[in-house]
């Protein structure tokens, strides 16, 4: 039915790239888009193309930004000692959300994995690197909780031994607001073995 | 735990398959290519969700039907669940009491099965990988968290081999790998050990019982230096030169060979043929035993063919067992009389052709 229609085909084509958007919801949306004025549609091609023409990456952090150097590496109040390696810019807005991290950040843009063809040339490290001779005294390590994450987080350690800087990893153990019962028992094992003082 | 009603629609070889077991023994009759096996085979899918035959999904619907539906109402310590199945080409949909499921991981270990088919016996003489995913699906029963480590094993050995066979990679980039598939590999090994002291003495409870011989058994799992990261590291470390030039991991849980032992000696050269049928029997009543142990309910269990398996003496000692210790079992076989066992423990049903037929509607065969 689309194949006689073939600009409608072609959006929902498109649309139907995304995460999450199957040819149905990809349909839907081009319906929706056709059933609204002209101007909401030139509204949204501009801004989907204003996004690639205004944000780049930071030169220093790599983290997505409109000015380089990003806003966070140009904050004077930010401690330059800390600074926190994450995957990927969603990442180090959950950390900014949390409001828990007053450091910089580095993003690697990225995670070792060997299936996919990433190695260490395709990341940040060297960037990373050279970030570390500017008084830092400690590294983060904030890589997901995934087999990749960890050996990503196990070569940034390596690293930054290496130069003398103490690294650290996010703590992982049980939710706030959840009950120990329905937590899977990794979680549990890693909270008991990593358990505090009261 | 009990199936209480089950409905197989296009698949194999039942058009519309209506049944609702007993709560005892099941013994499905009949002769060879009317579906015993396929009836079996619907009930472990539900379970593991992969079938223990090579099949592929369009195998699984039958010829002339766009989709195959499987059903069962299930009891578990009075609580009812259903579990729905629906397989069309290409496209597999998981219910579980009326709501869809997306993560197979939600429908896993709903419903409980420990499956005894007669090409098991060939796993004591065969490759180490046979013993080991054995010894692995027992093992997934028993230990929820297993699955997971296991899988994130597999991927980290995926992610390993693949640098391996890439070439040219420094110490440097690998070590990150090599440190965090021992990390997994070293649990794998813990918990497989754990597992083992758990079962060994129902398995040789369990094999004296069965055999009525007085050979002592045993499962070990023989690693170099220990289960801790430290000696899985040193052994990857020791074999790198190898590996690069191999493209692969050498040591860890997935070239760990299960040693199943006859008086301190190897089955799969000491044994006789009824030795080790008994030795595979045993290891899975062993499972069903530990089952019930750890979970507080017995499993379904499926026995295929069981009169190929075990002679006269041995099929006695090995139904007097399930008279004892087990809930609900299905069990097929080309004889109506496959066992000593009185009518009232019983329940028989002749399969003809896709179909059952509740064996006093035919009148005994006997």
């Amino acid at each position: 039915m689309l194949d006689s229609i073939p600009s409608f085909a072609r959006l929902v084509a498109e649309l139907a790239k995304f995460p999450g958007v199957g040819k149905k919801t990809a349909t839907r949306l081009a319906f929706s888009l056709l059933s609204r004025p002209e101007s909401d549609a030139e509204a949204l091609a501009g801004a989907i193309l204003e996004l690639h023409r205004k944000i780049g990456f930071c030169s220093i952090c790599y983290h997505m930004t409109e000015n380089d150097p990003c806003p966070i590496c140009t904050d004077p109040t930010r401690d330059e000692r800390l600074l926190c390696v994450v995957e990927q810019p969603q990442d180090l807005l959950a950390i900014e959300r949390s409001r828990s991290f007053r450091g910089r950040y580095h993003v690697l843009q990225g995670v070792l994995s060997p299936l996919d063809g990433i190695g260490p040339d395709d990341l940040r490290f060297d960037e990373l690197l050279a970030r570390l001779d500017g008084g830092v005294e400690e590294v983060l390590v904030a890589t997901n909780f995934t087999v990749e994450g960890d050996a990503t987080a196990l070569y940034v350690a390596d690293l930054v031994r290496a130069k003398g800087v103490r690294v650290t990893r996010l703590a992982h153990g049980i939710p706030t607001g959840s009950d120990l019962e329905f937590i899977d028992d990794t979680t549990v094992h890693r909270a008991v073995e990593n358990r505090r003082e009261l | 735990m009990r199936i209480e009603h089950l409905v197989f629609r296009g698949f194999r070889n039942f058009e519309d398959l209506d049944l609702s077991p007993a709560p005892g023994i099941n013994l499905v009759w009949g002769d060879n290519g009317q579906g015993k096996t396929n009836l079996l085979e619907g009930i472990y899918l539900l379970a593991q969700l992969k079938s223990f035959r090579p099949a592929r999904q369009e195998h699984l619907i039958a010829r002339g039907a766009g989709a195959a539906s499987l059903a069962v109402r299930i009891r578990v310590s009075d609580v009812q669940h259903r579990l729905e199945m629906n397989l069309t080409p290409g496209e597999r949909r998981l219910r579980a009491d009326g709501q869809q499921l997306t993560a197979t991981a939600e429908f896993l270990g709903r419903l409980r099965v420990i499956l005894f088919a007669p090409e098991e016996t060939t796993v004591v003489r065969g490759a180490p990988s046979g013993r080991r995913a054995m010894l692995d699906r027992g093992i997934f029963l028993a230990d929820s968290g297993y699955l997971r480590r296991a899988r994130e094993y597999r991927r980290c050995l995926l992610q390993r081999n693949s640098l391996l066979r890439s070439g040219q990679v420094s110490a440097k980039v690998l070590e990150p790998w090599t440190v965090r598939l021992a990390e997994s590999g070293a649990e794998l090994r813990r918990r497989r050990n754990h597992y083992l002291e758990r079962l060994r003495p129902l398995l040789q409870q369990c094999y004296l019982e069965i055999s009525g011989g007085r050979e002592r058994v045993d499962i070990r799992l023989p690693t170099r230096g220990g289960d801790d990261v430290e000696a899985l590291l040193n052994e990857l470390h020791r074999q790198r030169d190898r590996e690069f030039s191999l493209g692969q991991t050498l040591a860890g849980p997935h070239r760990d060979d299960v040693a199943f032992q006859l008086d301190g000696r190897p089955l799969r050269q000491y044994g006789s043929q009824g030795q080790q049928r008994s030795f595979v029997l045993a290891f899975k009543c062993a499972q069903l035993l530990d089952f019930q142990q750890t979970k507080g309910f017995l499993p379904v269990l499926l026995l295929d063919d069981i009169n190929s398996e075990l002679d006269g003496h041995r099929r006695e000692a090995f139904f007097a067992f399930l008279l004892a210790n087990s809930g609900q079992v299905f069990l097929t076989s080309t004889d109506a009389d496959t066992c000593r066992i009185e009518d009232r423990q019983l329940t028989r049903y002749y399969m003809h052709a896709g179909s059952l037929a509740a064996d006093h509607d035919r009148g005994k065969n006997s």
